[in-house]
């Protein structure tokens, strides 16, 4: 990579919006990379610890640079949304791959195998209705998307978006409040 | 606390926000202690929140079972293959990742990596025969494959041949190209092409990424056939199931067959072109589509006729999904860029042009050009100022009157249609499996396209407008051309055979068995008179198989299967995946028969196949489960345990706990212990089946119902009646959700559910599900079927039960003896009815005692 995360970042700052896509890029590639080699460490049904993998992402990119805290202000927000993307792209390939058939005691082959599609199609309709409160209410959507997708605490999420605990845990419950409805319509 | 008192509720529950869960019930309390109104209103908007918020974090919880899934796929990548070391990472697809690479002699490469596949054997074995065709296209226009393969940590991969360009609308209008020399260049694509389709590869994914100019002005296609490479496609699913497609990534330029997920063919392509020629020739696409929806995608794509090029140059309104905002279109530089003026690119675009895209996007394959050649030497017509054969409006009138008189009618016509169309694709793909040689291919290509000229023909013909007043039927329609085809096709046997082996699938496909069965007899029999052994005619065997099977004819579809098999191990060689899957379909066929230590056989030797394989995954599982639950239906307990005991490690292994295949084994495997009378280990792995049951399928899903009806009969054998009915009550309803009204399962459910309401002392509730039950199985059912005299014999019991003896001595006299005689005097069945005759010949007795 030509383009250490810190200059990415520098580069957004000075209005360089096309630095912030490559910056997604970068975490979302990190995220991916890190993951891997802590799915080793996953086993049964142990769920992922995303808190982790966010912050072990973030050492390994900003291995050698400057611990600015403009750098992690920025990174949490876009891993936050990495995360979502990475579940996001799964879910439409497990969705895509979904195939009709009917379940008879004998003849097991005509069954697709589909274990997690039940929570992918859920996903995707989740991210549907996240995508509407963005346009709806962005301020939101983003705190949604810190403490639903990043796994991130309210400070965290306060700190990635430069807003007060307090109104962090309001948008949280007016989010969370709105997604029930929507999804329970 | 009095200062609070005057704040709304809604202000309170704001401020519990700032404090931890556990606590608010603690604050409501101190902050409204006296106000009883507001602590209940209070109180309420909490509880609101709180589901809200555990609605959310069960979600969440949920969610993160599925990261561990889509983070195993990496875009770690090996550092050399094929000679080339990686250099650099050019992008990410769908499901690929695209690197730069180089070999020693400097020449780059595009390496394509898919991730997250999941490859199992038979997808290997036809991965790498097709890649082994793709290597083989050999054109100046098209991106060379160098190799494909599977990396060690088992992802597929291919190695192209890089381009270095740009896309073809891009270049276009970055050098200004005027229309003439777009459509120039456009015919380089459509050669292209149609090289590919005549050594039998088609695109399936066309557009302008896909088509690229070089910084020498030289087209280059690339992706050729990959689309084909990413979509799985199981060989048992094939044998006796309709396949369906794969969902496209570009929508703009998907065909409305491939939207629909049905075949794709040659024409797929055709279609693509004619909307790169029309973003080329206009500056726009007919439609613009972002919505997620599929049903959405389908209506646009499927429904709605394009607006004409022409129009759409100079302004037109074009159709767009819901949630898609146009992009800003400027008439003004469209034309600029096509050296011309708005009116100038207009007047040039009408008529021939505007025809000729439209004709090669009709909605109907086979109304397009027949070949993407012809489409080139349509717009060659057109430079040539020759009249274009795309002058037809008289076909579009006369269809769409044909649409509006007889909507059902057409529609069954279209799919006909598009079934034809998929046969001709199958004889095209299929070819490839046989590896024939180049010139066989062509002939075979030929003799395809001679086909679907045909099969247009032969439809064409059939208009309403000259031959009747508009009812005439696809039924109508097709068995005119199966009479045509027999009587006109006499001195062409080979030709005769193929369409005799389409129209007989068409006849299936309309769920016309006699006919399908009379056209595909036929078929084969003119396969035979020419000697011919190709994969057209095994594939009209398979579908004869398959008809015969689904009619009872199983010896029938025994003999046919039984052919496919020897042909495919002679194609394939004995231990070949494809090999397996057809005996599997046999097994089948044995099973129905009732010969069980055949299918039991022949599963086993499916089995020893898949042993084979390094890494045989799903169909082994099934294999085996398949393998236990014919061992268990003929009492070997211990055989089908041990079977079961694998399926599952297997299923573990590969997909954990949580999964389908975990389902169906646990339920087959909680029978045998049923039956083996460990009722507590029955029970157990029949609750795991149900919970996972219902994580992994939808609430209203068969197999749930299944799995219920399942812990009735467990609790029924063990004799907790309450706890039974309880199951089969809940099974019961489930079904009456989702199944028709005339299943059979639902007279399983209903028979079961009435056995429990006998035994609870409810005679009369179980009167009335009996009677349903009695009537479903005799319209499904022979008259002397055993399950007919089941559901009367427990109706017998009920009316007993009431003590309305004449009735019930009729009904149970009559069900012992059909029992007898279908079951024998030792079934359980049988024994029941006996003995619930005697209770009533005792009640008689007795009756009779006490009047004299």
């Amino acid at each position: 990579m030509t383009h250490t995360p810190t200059l990415l970042i520098q580069k957004f700052s000075n209005g360089d919006a096309s630095a912030l896509n490559q910056l997604f890029e970068l975490v979302y590639d990190e995220l991916h990379s890190v993951a891997k080699k802590q799915r080793g460490r996953w086993n049964g049904a142990e769920t992922l610890n995303t808190v982790a993998l966010i912050h072990e992402t973030y050492l390994k990119l900003w291995q050698n640079q400057p611990n600015q805290i403009e750098n992690r202000r920025h990174f949490l927000a876009i891993a936050a949304k990495a995360m979502r993307q990475i579940l996001i792209n799964y879910a439409e390939k497990r969705s895509a791959q979904k195939r009709g058939g009917e379940f008879t005691s004998v003849d097991a082959d005509s069954l697709d195998l589909m274990a997690d599609d039940k929570a992918a199609r859920e996903l995707l309709e989740m991210h549907e209705t996240l995508n509407r409160l963005e346009k709806i209410n962005q301020r939101q959507a983003q705190v949604f998307e810190c403490r639903f997708f990043g796994g991130m605490t309210v400070d965290d999420t306060a700190f990635a978006l430069e807003i007060s605990p307090a109104t962090v845990k309001r948008d949280w419950q007016s989010a969370c409040n709105w997604i029930y409805g929507e999804l329970n319509r | 606390m009095d200062s609070n008192k005057d704040q709304t509720a809604e202000k309170l529950a704001e401020r519990l926000l700032d404090y931890p869960e556990p606590q608010w019930d603690q604050l409501i309390e101190e902050w409204c202690s006296g106000d009883d109104e507001l602590r209940i209103q209070v109180l309420n908007i909490a509880a609101q929140n709180r589901n809200a918020r555990s609605f959310v974090e069960e979600f969440q919880r949920k969610i993160y079972s599925l990261t561990k899934s889509s983070l195993s796929s990496d875009d770690d990548h090996p550092d050399q293959i094929a000679g080339y070391t990686i250099i650099e990472k050019l992008g990410r697809g769908g499901s690929a990742t695209v690197f730069l690479a180089e070999n020693e002699k400097g020449e780059k490469g595009a390496l394509k990596l898919l991730r997250g596949i999941g490859l199992d054997s038979w997808s290997r074995h036809r991965f790498e025969s097709e890649q082994h065709i793709l290597a083989s296209l050999n054109h100046p226009n098209i991106a060379k494959l160098i190799e494909g393969g599977i990396t060690e940590k088992g992802d597929p991969y291919v190695l192209m041949e890089y381009v270095d360009g740009i896309p073809i609308d891009e270049w276009c209008d970055r050098n200004y190209l005027g229309i003439e020399d777009r459509i120039r260049l456009f015919q380089h694509v459509c050669k292209a092409v149609h090289f590919a389709h005549q050594n039998l590869i088609v695109h399936r994914d066309l557009k302008p990424e896909h088509v690229l100019v070089t910084k020498e002005g030289e087209v280059k296609l690339i992706d050729f056939g990959i689309a084909k490479l990413l979509q799985p496609e199981h060989p048992e699913i094939a044998a006796f199931h309709t396949r369906t497609g794969m969902r496209i990534m570009t929508p703009e330029f998907a065909s409305p067959e491939q939207v629909r997920g049905k075949q794709i063919t040659t024409a797929s392509d055709i279609y693509s072109l004619g909307v790169l020629l029309y973003l080329l020739l206009s500056g726009r696409k007919p439609y613009r589509i972002s919505s997620t929806s599929m049903l959405e995608i389908e209506k646009i794509v499927c429904e709605i006729d394009p607006i004409r090029p022409s129009e759409a140059a100079t302004g037109g309104t074009i159709r767009v999904t819901t949630d898609f905002i146009d992009d800003f279109f400027d008439p003004e530089v469209t034309a600029l860029r096509r050296g011309l003026e708005p009116a100038k690119l207009r007047k040039q675009l009408a008529e021939d042009l505007d025809r000729i895209v439209l004709m090669a996007m009709w909605k109907e394959p086979h109304r397009r050009y027949a070949s993407a050649l012809s489409l080139a030497d349509d717009l060659e017509n057109y430079l040539n100022g020759e009249p274009v054969i795309a002058r037809a409006p008289t076909l579009r009138y006369r269809v769409r009157k044909f649409i509006y008189r007889n909507k059902i009618a057409v529609a069954a016509a279209s799919f006909a249609l598009f079934a034809l169309a998929g046969g001709v694709a199958g004889i095209l793909w299929q070819s490839h499996l046989t590896k024939l040689n180049a010139e066989q291919a062509e002939l075979q290509a030929q003799r395809a396209e001679q086909v679907s000229l045909l099969l247009a023909e032969l439809f064409e013909e059939s208009d309403p407008t000259k031959a009747n007043d508009g009812t005439k039927s696809a039924r109508e329609m097709l068995d005119q051309g199966f009479e045509k085809v027999q009587t006109e096709l006499v001195d062409q046997p080979a030709v005769k055979a193929q369409m005799l082996g389409l129209i007989g699938k068409v006849y299936q496909n309309l769920g016309l068995f006699d006919q399908a069965k009379t056209a595909l007899d036929m078929s084969i029999d003119s396969f035979r008179k020419v000697g011919e052994r190709s994969p057209q005619y095994v594939s009209a065997l398979l579908e004869l198989a398959n008809i015969e099977f689904r009619m009872g004819m199983l010896h029938q579809a025994e003999i046919s299967t039984r052919e496919v098999l020897e042909l495919n191990m002679e194609f394939y060689g004995e231990d070949h995946p494809e090999v397996a899957s057809v005996l599997n379909t046999l097994a089948n066929i044995y099973g129905e028969k009732g010969d069980l230590e055949k299918a039991k056989s022949t599963l086993r030797r499916v089995i020893e196949i898949r042993r084979l394989d390094p890494e045989p995954g799903s169909n082994l599982a099934a294999n085996l489960n398949n393998l236990a639950i014919l061992m268990h239906r003929s009492g070997e307990l211990e055989g089908a345990d041990e079977l079961f005991e694998e399926a599952i490690t297997i299923v573990k292994n590969t997909w954990g706990e949580i999964h389908p295949y975990m389902a169906f084994t646990l339920n087959g495997y909680s029978g045998v212990h049923q039956e083996l009378g460990n009722f507590d280990r029955a029970e157990e792995k029949l609750r795991q089946a149900l919970e996972i049951g219902r994580q992994v399928f939808p609430g209203e899903h068969p197999f749930i119902a299944v799995v219920l009806h399942n812990l009735g009969k467990l609790f029924e054998t063990t004799g907790n009646f309450t706890e039974a009915k309880e199951f089969y009550e809940q099974g019961l309803s489930l079904r009456r959700h989702s199944l028709s009204e005339e299943h059979p399962d639902l007279a399983v459910s209903l028979n079961g559910l009435a056995g429990m309401l006998i035994e609870l002392g409810e005679p009369e509730e179980a009167e009335i599900l009996l009677r349903e039950a009695i009537i479903i199985r005799q319209n499904l059912f022979d008259k002397s079927d055993w399950r007919i005299a089941k559901s009367e014999a427990h109706l017998g019991r009920s009316l007993l039960k009431q003590g309305r003896l004449p009735e019930a001595e009729l009904l149970l006299t009559k069900s012992h003896q059909s029992l007898l005689v279908s079951r024998g005097e030792d079934d359980a069945h049988t024994l029941n009815a006996q003995r619930d005759l005697m209770l009533l010949l005792e009640q008689q007795a007795r009756i009779t005692e006490f009047s004299e």
